[in-house]
């Protein structure tokens, strides 16, 4: 019967390719989430017979963490009032300036053609730091309603964005 | 979706309020990495759009409604600090006849309560209880 490779050798096979993963999507916090994604795979201390089930659970960590990540980087964008009205950040960056209009007019006409109620989630969801239990109570629903309703409204913008070639890759 | 998983836990479990144990579920699930893989690329494309996407109107509704809790723990705490205070100052020591050259020291610490007392106490307990009520249900729809 085959034995699991000690954590310390399998996390040392695949930090190289999560701070590459991470490097990708979020240049300047990379490192630290790099490093968050190890600590919660060491407290976790998974047991896996194969590398490739340890990578993958490293990198459905890493995501999770990223995905709280850009939702805090949303949230601090939303509560800081750009000059001259609501415009996306250019960062001095025009082609960035450009594509980010365009996502916003394609983000702001699926939320418009969605029921309210989907749209609130979604906007609640990704640029506050409002939990869904919140996100329900707030809607005065059950937690699976707006949970449900997070889901479609991801998806029909993801469907969106996707089509005007406005998302980034997912690269592994 | 064939997994049950996809569209509830898997969701909930961004938040931290699935079992740890879901993270081996996710790793596994090929449904559940394409839910995740949706959301990161599209909350990602928010990032530099997330000031004109008009949540601070919404946040702002949400906000009022919060501040309609914090009422509600508010006077519920001042009927908590308001039965306790009660309890601190009733007038125990009233209710007993103690002569003027008894000596303090040997005086038994357990006094007599008077009916009125307890009819005081429960009152404040019953209010208590409400507002312990109003508290929970707050928490519960947090
Ligand atoms: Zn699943």
């Amino acid at each position: 019967m085959p034995t699991s490779a000690p954590l310390g050798q399998h996390i040392e096979r695949n930090q190289h390719d999560l701070l590459v993963f991470l490097s990708r999507r979020a240049p300047r916090e990379a490192e630290e989430l790099a490093q968050e994604t190890w600590l919660r795979v060491a407290r976790a201390n998974p047991s896996f017979q194969d590398e490739s089930s340890f990578r993958a659970y490293a990198f459905t960590v890493a995501k999770r963490l990223l995905i709280d990540h850009y939702r805090r980087s949303a949230t601090r964008v939303s509560l800081v009032p750009l000059e001259g009205g609501r415009e996306p950040s250019s960062n001095s960056d025009p082609l960035g300036a450009a594509c980010a209009t365009q996502t916003l007019r394609v983000v702001q006409d699926v939320l418009d053609g969605l029921k309210p109620e989907l749209a609130e989630v979604f906007r609640l969801r990704t640029t506050t730091q409002m939990s869904f239990r919140a996100i329900a109570a707030h809607q005065a629903v059950g937690l699976n309603t707006a949970l449900g309703r997070m889901h479609q409204a991801t998806k029909a913008i993801q469907r969106a964005l996707n089509q005007q070639g406005l998302l980034p890759e997912v690269v592994q | 979706m064939s997994c049950e998983h996809a569209e509830s836990t898997t969701l909930l479990w961004l938040d931290g309020e699935a079992p740890e144990a879901h993270d081996l579920h996710v790793a596994a699930c090929a449904e559940c990495q394409e839910v995740i893989d949706g959301l990161e690329r599209v909350q990602h494309a928010l990032v530099p759009i997330a000031a004109a996407l008009g949540v601070a109107d919404v946040a702002a509704t949400v906000q009022v409604n919060n501040g309609f809790h914090f009422a509600r723990w508010g006077a519920a705490l001042a009927v908590a600090a308001s039965v306790l205070l009660a309890v601190r100052f009733m007038p125990l020591q009233a209710e007993v006849d103690v002569p003027a050259d008894t000596d303090l020291a040997s005086v038994q610490p357990l006094l007599p309560i008077s009916n009125s007392l307890y009819g005081d106490l429960d009152a404040g307990l019953e209010d208590l209880d409400v507002a312990l009520d109003s508290l929970a249900w707050d928490l519960n729809t947090l």
